[in-house]
């Protein structure tokens, strides 16, 4: 009787991820042969006893996922946040509605639609840098885009840095597990702060090297299938 | 004693001068004259926003002994350059009260009321070029309202936990309960007489009211 109960506990669970491309991928195709290496979609294949629902998308920043979070986290058993870099800026329609935009990858797996790139926008300051056309932009208005590079213009750094710590230490507390990706040096890891960790402090130097598939940190099939397997046998199990 | 009160006009006034009479109504300038053995320090700033407000006490609450944290409204912008050293612009204005210059000059402060009304904008935009009201007009077109008040509770959250002393000047804030209303405490129709003006500014009495309350219930 314990065990059926138990059976059935674990097979309503219901999981959901937030964070940015380093959960999502670059891209992402319901053909999974079409599709860039996806960590919640190896732990979808590892478990298909658990409904996951990823909420991360690429480029996206921490204000995207704590917004997300704040939103539905609720609607869950278990939550993962994958914590971004800084200094993200990430705008999306007032009144969104985002689970309008969420499709079956898998038959546990609810995902967002790729196409959500053409309805919000994403930038970093490096972006500003490399890319002065804009054209990765080119589905946005001209005022959007322009309001992006005065957003950067006008904020104080510092700020910046200041509201992200506060989101990391405000909203993505309250969830289950959190973690950032990479240890980047232009900022010092706040694991020992807030009490996270690392995927790149976890993996030997070379380990984490054989797993990346771009200079983006994304990694390969191989290593999505290391993080599925490192995060289920340690946390949900 | 060292203590730093951080906010906008509620605990700055419309405007400060050091000679008092020049000055609009402060409920710590009122505090620093019953309080002679305080040093007091006023991080607080007409027009600004919880953004600032909260930056300041991330930066300078550790160097006092006592914190007093009175929160602002939502849908407020304010910038200021990067590095910007807020230190050099604290004046002394009493022997006990050093308190900001005016900022104006240097910062931009506005709200998404003032933005909408064509009439306020001549006055509060002077002195700024066009692109930084442009940016202005932009943020409350384009930033999501949603992620801004998630933004400005989670500050209050994270202030609530750090200041020995969080308040409201205005309103039952729906938000958060717990905190102290300085509204709630006096009741509507006494919060209404101490007001001066419609920004909710309190007269010399409220903030002669003011002053004495926090004295009595929290510094002695």
């Amino acid at each position: 009787m314990a065990s059926q109960l138990h059976k059935r506990k674990v097979s309503q669970m219901k999981l959901a991820v937030f964070g940015c491309s380093w959960s999502y991928g670059t891209n992402q195709q319901v053909d999974i042969e079409k599709s860039p290496p996806n960590w919640v979609r190896c732990l979808a294949k590892i478990r298909p006893d658990i409904s996951i629902t990823n909420f991360a998308f690429g480029g996206t920043s921490v204000q995207f996922s704590a917004f997300l979070f704040d939103k539905y986290a609720k609607e869950h058993d278990y939550t993962i946040f994958q914590i971004t870099s800084p200094y993200r800026f990430t705008l999306w329609p007032e009144q969104f509605d985002f689970k309008e935009h969420m499709i079956k990858y898998e038959d546990n797996l609810t995902q967002l639609d790729n196409e959500l790139y053409s309805d919000i926008l994403n930038v970093s300051p490096a972006q500003i840098e490399i890319d002065p056309s804009w054209k990765l932009f080119f589905k946005h208005s001209r005022n959007v885009i322009n309001f992006s590079k005065q957003y950067y213009k006008y904020m104080d750094s510092e700020y910046l840095w200041f509201e992200y710590n506060m989101f990391i230490e405000h909203i993505t507390k309250q969830a289950d597990l959190r973690f950032f990706h990479r240890i980047d040096p232009k900022w010092p890891l706040r694991d020992e702060t807030y009490n996270t960790w690392c995927i790149q402090k976890i993996l030997p130097a070379q380990q984490y090297q054989d797993y990346l598939l771009d200079d983006g940190d994304h990694f390969n099939q191989a290593g999505c299938e290391w993080q599925a397997n490192y995060i289920n046998d340690k946390y949900l199990q | 004693m060292k203590l730093a009160v951080f906010g906008c006009s509620w605990s700055y006034g419309t405007i400060q001068h050091q000679n008092v009479n020049q000055s609009e109504p402060n409920w710590v300038r009122s505090l620093a004259r019953l309080r002679p053995d305080i040093s007091v320090t006023n991080f607080s700033h007409s027009g600004t926003n919880l953004q600032f407000s909260a930056y300041l006490f991330e930066q300078f609450a550790q160097d006092f002994d006592y914190t007093v944290f009175q929160i602002t409204g939502s849908s407020r912008l304010c910038f200021w350059p990067d590095q910007f050293d807020f230190e050099k612009h604290m004046i002394k204005f009493d022997n006990n009260l050093l308190q900001f210059d005016d900022l104006d000059p240097y910062i931009f402060s506005t709200n998404a009321s003032a933005i909408a009304d064509p009439e306020k904008k001549s006055y509060i935009f002077k002195a700024k070029t066009p692109d930084e009201i442009d940016f202005a007009h932009k943020y409350f077109k384009y930033m999501p309202l949603e992620i801004l008040e998630l933004e400005y509770q989670s500050i209050i959250s994270k202030i609530h936990s750090k200041a020995n002393l969080m308040f409201w000047h205005h309103g039952l804030e729906h938000h958060r309960s717990d905190i102290l209303s300085i509204n709630q405490i006096l009741g509507n129709e006494q919060y209404h007489k101490y007001i001066k003006d419609s920004g909710l500014h309190f007269g010399q009495d409220g903030c002669e009211w003011q002053a004495n309350y926090i004295n009595e219930k929290y510094l002695k």
